[in-house]
């Protein structure tokens, strides 16, 4: 091979997820981080000749420091000589105040091996042979194809030449993409390959081009419905130019976001054997009308799921949604022996009343049926 | 509640006392009369009756003017002490009712009339508040007939119910402390627990708590953040929206404007294309024209030369025939001069009509020859006008079918090139397939390689994690102890070491002996025995301790130091032995270094095990992605196989796939093989494309030669039919001149003849003469005319020179000239102009449209501004990532409403379980006798030894009855005793329910002693939990149950008499 390259992008380190608990949240961001640290591993272990961040490596323009620390710890912790290319892009746009601004401390702690794509038509050779080409994104939101107005290719340059930009490939009429990226620019602009961020799948643009375009996707989700993330590109270029560079995704995510409907306690039961929980950002949906022990069941295992003071939990992020999650108040419930009158009176009236308050009559049946077990237990 | 003090002043003969009182079982005694009735009048007075009362009149000291008064001393439940002071007077009577937090110190809380009411707001018994009407006498209710009866009517509660009391603080009192006492602890415990749950949510208003620690508040501040976030990104979304919305527009315009523009100048271009091309047209027409002119003109000439010849001969044929005409005019008019004469004569009268009548025929004759010769002429032209369109017709034939035929071979050739292509393509399909297959067989292989090496590693990584396992058990198994336990045993050893080494101060003893004896010596626990030689001095030197032991007569132990290291010694001995004994039995250790050195080994195993789980959980980490490699590997072989399936229809007949791929290059470029197809793949369609357009073009121009053969043969035949009709056509046209001259010249002649004739006729003679005179005439303008026509022969024969003399001129210009060519090159640019559309209305008015395509341009450059303005106020706002964020705070506002929502229907399922249970219980406890009937009846039956069964107790407490041998009885049916016996017990139920004091003054006179002990170890057992006053003169009957407290109110009360 001429040249290899590692192409990521769209790291959005600092990103929030504000649906989630504070904690869960704090671990999904910190899961970001750690993916930056797998791709710099990968890049070293596969001995790549360059690192490309195509944008959005950060969530926004300025973000707190405990995010772009944590970054500049992974860069400053390697002695490499490889250059790692950053790209800013929309979320993360080379403005004055942006982290990516020569004043700020985030910029001025790089070592020299990191390289920030700081204006228009920027360039760098990697060797004699290759040569990286990028526009950076100056702006939240804009309208420029940043891939067609790199350079053209010059006359008797036969050098691998790799552009690097950031935006949409999507191109339908009339819809307005942000920082559109025309179809056929790398052939355009005399490119080997194109890479380029934005989209959070990996994604070979025009498979059937001669020079690919590619988006490597987010290295971790960001949400559920997101497809293809979890990898960057490994970027292969052979020595006969003529020849197409070859490119393959590669798995660097942890994290797998999911969502479950269970509508019986035994899938349930089920779900609780799966290994790959603890990586796992589940939404879980009950979608059921259980008797008293299962649905004492069913609140026994989302503990586990959801773990407790006392014990680790099952699934990385849990959430659950018990809007369908119902108790068959119908059914017979075992409250065991030498039940207190009271108590014979109170599940009589609960039952009568979750005919027509199904739900909050439900749950307080199961209250005091947690509650009746436990003084037996006692 | 209990009763801490008693005085009294000037009640009913006491002049004054004081009585204290204390917690639990209270004995006051004293003979009969001393007054102890009247203290507990006094106190219910207290409690009961209004100061200005005159049921109080009964207290009044009979020796006394001073009104009476009753200070009673409390502590409620709470802890809090009040003191109630009346002076009964209907007139002037006074009550107090003063508070103390120590019990020492008071404050007044309430005087006068606000005093009962206030009391009976502490005290609840069931009493009205005063001022109320009611009944009359003494207030009372079930709980002061219970606690404070009347001394004559002990029975009383036996017909008592709380039906009956005037207030229903009684009733709720009892009920609370009735429900309390029935509560099962389980239900106690849930209740707890569930109003524990309800209070974390709610205050005992039942509104949501806010306060720290509420489950609502972080919910409610996070909902409140995520709102006013999702309300600020909604707003610069809208904003976002609103430019964007602008942008399309204007995109939209700028659209619509370009087009517009693109479309005026398209008009424009196709207009000035169309009236380049009419010019061209025009040109080449005009040259083609020219052309045609220059050979029409050769032609012409050559005609006119033709003509000029014909003329001549013509003119010499009109003159030779002037001349033989002029001759015979000589001649006629020698002959009319003849005739003359013979005219003059009748015979020649009759000649002359009848050469008339010959003349007219002649002349009607010719007349028909002329017409009949006009049609003739009209129809060879049109014979030949239609000979040109037939060979126009032949020349435009040919020309189609030359066209035709270089289209149809170009098809043709199209054909056997795509037919080559095609084949091309599909052998490099076939290599690419080869080429995929080969991939993937390779991904397959690697992948399976993949594969094993994965098993491998989570086989080493099960094994690893299974010998690490072992070498933790082994580890476990040692017992090793931990550091902390190392250091402990350290110390102690260390501290048994120094301790010892203190009593090592070094002893010398000299034994003498006076007789030979076996001694027994133990040095520094060194034992030996030995027989010193008697009279001799065997000196013994140890460290700390010596012991000499004479066998049957004496033993000597001495030990260094004093008693205190000794001890201090004996002590760390004992502590380290019992620290070590332990452990060294646990281990089999002997030895600290053996225990140091077992824990090395076992630290040295665990730290190995440690290891072994590292690299087994690295081995685990890096066999995860078998699952991945798994589907990897059935994907990569489903497509070896698909590809083997495709290759597997291009095999020959017993070869294998294999077989097949080994028979192509084994470096096969599947870019550069795709490149190829897809080259080939788009000539192929280019050709196609060609070949379609020109088969239809083919189609169109044989349709066009078949139409143009059909009107060619129609045409020949036309030509064919007048042809035959006038075969002699191209004469009579050549010759049509001619023969009308001769003809016009003939009827001329005849005219003439009939002229003469007719003025023959008219004058025969002068008519001869005339036509004598006109023969001259005409002899003379015959001559005239053979001189005309000299000289026209003379111009013709001029003209003929010049025409001649023109002639080689006009060749030579002709010959320059190619007409084909030009008419090709016209009927091009006809055709180039045909094809181009007709003039549009751009091109009725170009300036106009110049114009309008100018305005459109600067309306463009308007646009084009103002979506840069709006592009950059989106770049301001944020475009995108809005979304993206108002995406996100819907959803985490969403989430946090579904949070809310769990939470508040958890609270509301606490609070509905806390409601429903205490609905519940309420209904429960609303029969109050449910609650007491079973304690009552225990400890009547154990009174009664089982005689009687239960008491029948109502929900009001309203007592009926008792079981008696299976039936119920009325307690009139009882013996006094046993009812008053019942009635104790049923009150003392009610005082241990209400937690309060209970009055028993000089009852169960009616009861036997053995029912009576058993009363007495009652009443001792409840002063537990109530305050029991008891008021007797038989005091000793209750030092057996060592009363709390016992008084002696002789010695407190005065009497006033």
């Amino acid at each position: 091979m001429a040249l290899t390259l590692l192409h990521t992008a769209d790291w959005h380190l600092g990103r929030r997820f504000p649906a989630f608990e504070h904690e869960q949240e704090q671990e999904l961001t910190r899961a970001r981080l750690d993916a930056v640290g797998r791709i710099l591993d990968l890049a070293e272990s596969r001995n790549v000749d360059a690192v490309l961040c195509a944008g959005d490596l950060f969530d926004e323009p300025s973000p707190d420091e405990s995010w772009w620390g944590g970054a500049l710890r992974e860069f400053t912790r390697r002695d490499w000589t490889r250059p790692v290319i950053l790209l800013p892009g929309n979320h993360d746009p080379l403005t004055p105040n942006s982290l990516y601004d020569a004043s700020h401390q985030f910029r001025a702690g790089l070592p020299a091996y990191v390289r920030v794509v700081d204006r228009k038509g920027w360039e760098l050779s990697l060797g004699d042979n290759a040569v990286v080409i990028a526009n950076p994104c100056m702006s939240r939101a804009g309208q420029t194809d940043l891939a067609a107005s790199l350079p053209e290719r010059e006359e008797g340059d036969d050098r691998i030449r790799i552009g690097l930009a950031h935006g949409s490939t999507f191109d339908m009429d009339g819809h307005q993409a942000n920082f559109p990226i025309a179809r056929g620019a790398a052939l355009d602009r005399g490119l080997d390959y194109l890479a380029i961020g934005d989209t959070h799948a990996f994604r070979e643009v025009e498979p059937d081009a001669a020079a690919p375009t590619v988006y490597p996707g987010a290295p971790e989700a960001t949400n559920f419905g997101e497809r293809d993330t979890g990898n960057v590109a490994l970027v292969f270029f052979p020595r006969d130019r003529r020849r197409r560079a070859m490119v393959r995704p590669e798995p660097v995510g942890r994290w797998t976001w999911r969502e479950e409907t269970c509508t019986s306690v035994p899938a349930l039961r089920a779900l609780l054997t799966d290994p790959q929980l603890r990586r796992t950002v589940l939404r879980l949906v009950l979608d059921m009308e259980v008797p008293m022990a299962e649905y004492d069941e069913a609140e026994r295992l989302i503990g586990e799921l959801s773990g407790s003071m006392a014990a680790s939990p099952r699934v990385g992020v849990l959430t659950v949604n018990r809007e369908q999650f119902r108790l068959a108040a119908d059914a017979p419930i075992e409250f065991g022996a030498n039940l207190p009158e009271a108590v014979r009176s109170t599940v009589a009236r609960l039952r009568a009343r979750a005919e027509t308050e199904p739900e909050v009559a439900g749950r307080a049946l199961h209250h005091l049926y947690r509650l009746v077990k436990e003084t037996e237990a006692a | 509640m209990w009763i801490r003090r008693i005085e009294v002043r000037h009640c009913a003969g006491i002049a004054e006392g004081a009585v204290d009182l204390q917690r639990g079982f209270n004995v006051l005694h004293g003979p009969n009369e001393l007054g102890k009735s009247t203290l507990v009048t006094a106190l219910r007075a207290a409690f009961l009756l209004p100061a200005r009362s005159s049921l109080a009149s009964g207290l009044q000291d009979w020796n006394a003017q001073e009104p009476p008064e009753v200070s009673v001393t409390f502590e409620d439940d709470d802890g809090r002490v009040w003191r109630v002071r009346k002076i009964f007077s209907a007139s002037g009577g006074k009550a107090f009712l003063d508070a103390s937090r120590d019990g020492e110190h008071f404050d007044t809380d309430a005087r006068g009339r606000e005093v009962d009411g206030k009391l009976q707001e502490i005290l609840r018994w069931g009493i009205e508040a005063p001022g109320g009407r009611g009944r009359r006498g003494m207030p009372s209710s079930l709980i002061t007939t219970a606690l404070l009866p009347d001394q004559g009517d002990v029975e009383a509660i036996l017909g008592r119910s709380l039906a009956d009391d005037a207030d229903e603080s009684g009733r709720d009192r009892l009920t609370e402390a009735l429900h309390a006492l029935a509560e099962d602890p389980r239900l106690k415990q849930i209740v707890d627990v569930v109003q524990a749950r309800v209070d974390e949510a709610f205050t005992p208003t039942g509104r949501k708590r806010g306060g720290r620690g509420s489950p609502w508040r972080g919910l409610v501040d996070e909902r409140r953040r995520a709102e006013d976030w999702e309300r600020e990104v909604r707003r610069q979304s809208d904003e976002t929206a609103r430019v964007r919305t602008r942008i399309e527009e204007v995109s939209g315009q700028l659209r619509h404007g370009r087009a517009e523009r693109d479309r005026l100048r398209e008009g424009i271009a196709r207009n000035d294309a169309r009236v380049a091309a009419e010019m061209a047209f025009d040109e080449a027409e005009e040259q083609f024209v020219a052309a045609e002119a220059t050979i029409g003109q050769l032609r012409t000439n050559e005609k006119a030369v033709a003509d000029a010849n014909d003329r001549l001969r013509s003119l010499a044929t009109k003159r030779k025939e002037f001349a033989e005409t002029l001759a015979d005019t000589d001649t006629r008019v020698e002959t009319a001069r003849a005739n003359l004469h013979e005219l003059e004569s009748d015979d020649a009268e009759q000649r002359r009509r009848l050469r008339e009548q010959e003349r007219e025929n002649a002349r009607l004759e010719l007349q028909q020859q002329l017409a009949a010769h006009a049609r003739r002429v009209e129809q060879a032209a049109e014979i030949r006008d239609l000979g040109t369109v037939i060979e126009a017709g032949a020349r435009d034939i040919e020309r189609v079918e030359a066209k035709l035929a270089e289209k149809r071979d170009l098809l043709e050739k199209a054909a056997a090139a795509n037919a080559r292509d095609e084949e091309k393509i599909e052998a490099l399909r076939l290599e690419r397939r080869v080429g995929r297959y080969r991939t993937a067989a390779a991904s397959t292989d690697a992948l399976e390689k993949q594969r094993a090496d994965t098993l491998e590693l989570a086989r080493r990584a099960t094994e690893g994690e299974a010998q690490a396992a072992a070498l933790r058990d082994e580890a476990n198994s040692l017992n090793a102890p931990d550091e902390a336990e190392l250091d402990r045993l350290r110390t102690a050893e260390e501290d048994a070491r120094l301790a010892a080494a203190k009593l090592s101060v070094g002893l010398t003893a000299q034994l003498t002996l006076e007789t030979a004896i076996e001694t027994a010596v133990d040095v520094d626990g060194d034992a030996r025995t030995l027989t010193p030689e008697a009279g001799t001095a065997t000196e013994f030197e140890a460290e700390r301790e010596l012991a000499i032991e004479l066998s049957g007569v004496a033993t000597l132990r001495v030990r260094g130091g004093g008693r205190d290291l000794v001890e201090e010694a004996a002590e760390a001995g004992a502590r380290w032995k019992a620290a070590s004994s332990p452990v060294f039995s646990r281990t089999g250790c002997s030895t600290l270094d053996e225990l140091v050195a077992l824990r090395q080994r076992a630290e040295g195993l665990r730290s190995e095990a440690h290891e072994l789980s590292r690299e087994a959980e690295a081995a685990g980490l890096r066999a995860e992605g078998r699952n991945d490699i798994e589907r990897r590997l059935a994907t990569a072989r489903a497509e070896r196989d698909r590809h083997a399936g495709d290759l597997a229809t291009r095999r020959d007949e017993g070869q294998t796939v294999e077989e097949l791929v080994a028979t192509f290059d084994a470096a096969l470029d599947q870019a550069a093989l795709g490149n190829d197809i897809e080259n080939l793949q788009e000539g192929l369609q280019e050709r196609r494309s060609l070949a379609e357009r020109m088969a239809v073009e083919i189609d169109g121009d044989a349709r066009e030669l078949e139409d143009k053969r059909a009107r060619r043969e129609e045409q020949e035949a036309q030509l064919a039919g007048r042809s035959a009709a006038l075969e002699d056509w191209k004469a009579v046209l050549e010759r049509a001149e001619e023969e009308r001259g001769r003809l016009d010249r003939e009827l001329d002649a005849v005219h003439a003849q009939l002229g003469e004739l007719r003025a023959e006729i008219a004058d025969e003679v002068g008519e001869a003469r005339s036509t004598l005179n006109g023969l001259t005439e005409t002899q003379t303008q015959q001559q005239t005319a053979l001189e005309q026509a000299d000289g026209a022969l003379g111009k013709a024969r001029t003209e003929l020179a010049r025409l001649e003399g023109e002639t080689p001129i006009l060749i030579e210009n002709a010959k320059s000239l190619d007409l084909d060519a030009l008419r090709a090159a016209r009927d091009e640019a006809r055709e180039a102009l045909s094809a181009l559309p007709p003039l549009g209305p751009e091109g009725a008015d170009t300036a106009a449209t110049r114009e309008e395509a100018e305005l459109a341009d600067r309306r463009i450059r308007e646009l084009e501004a103002e979506l840069r303005k709006a592009e950059g106020a989106l770049e301001q706002t944020g475009g995108q990532q809005l979304d993206e964020q108002r995406e996100q705070a819907r959803e985490a506002s969403d989430a946090l409403a579904r949070r809310e929502q769990e939470l508040e229907l958890d609270y509301q399922a606490w609070q509905l379980l806390q409601q429903t249970l205490s609905e519940a219980e309420r209904e429960g406890a609303a029969h109050l006798g449910s609650a007491l009937v079973q304690p009552v009846s225990q400890r009547i039956a154990s009174l009664t030894a089982g005689r009687y069964g239960e008491l029948a107790l109502g929900p009001q407490l309203d007592a009926t009855g008792i079981e008696l041998a299976g039936s119920e009885r009325e307690f009139g049916a009882l013996s006094v005793g046993t009812r008053e016996q019942i009635a104790l017990v049923l009150r003392i139920a009610i005082a241990e329910a209400l937690g309060t004091f209970l009055v028993l003054d000089d009852q169960l006179t009616q009861t036997d002693d053995t029912r009576m002990d058993w009363t007495r170890r009652l009443l001792a057992e409840v002063a537990q939990g109530v305050q029991v006053i008891v008021l007797t003169c038989h005091p000793l009957d209750y030092e057996a149950e060592s009363p709390d407290h016992v008084v002696d109110l002789s010695a407190l009360l005065s009497r006033s008499d």
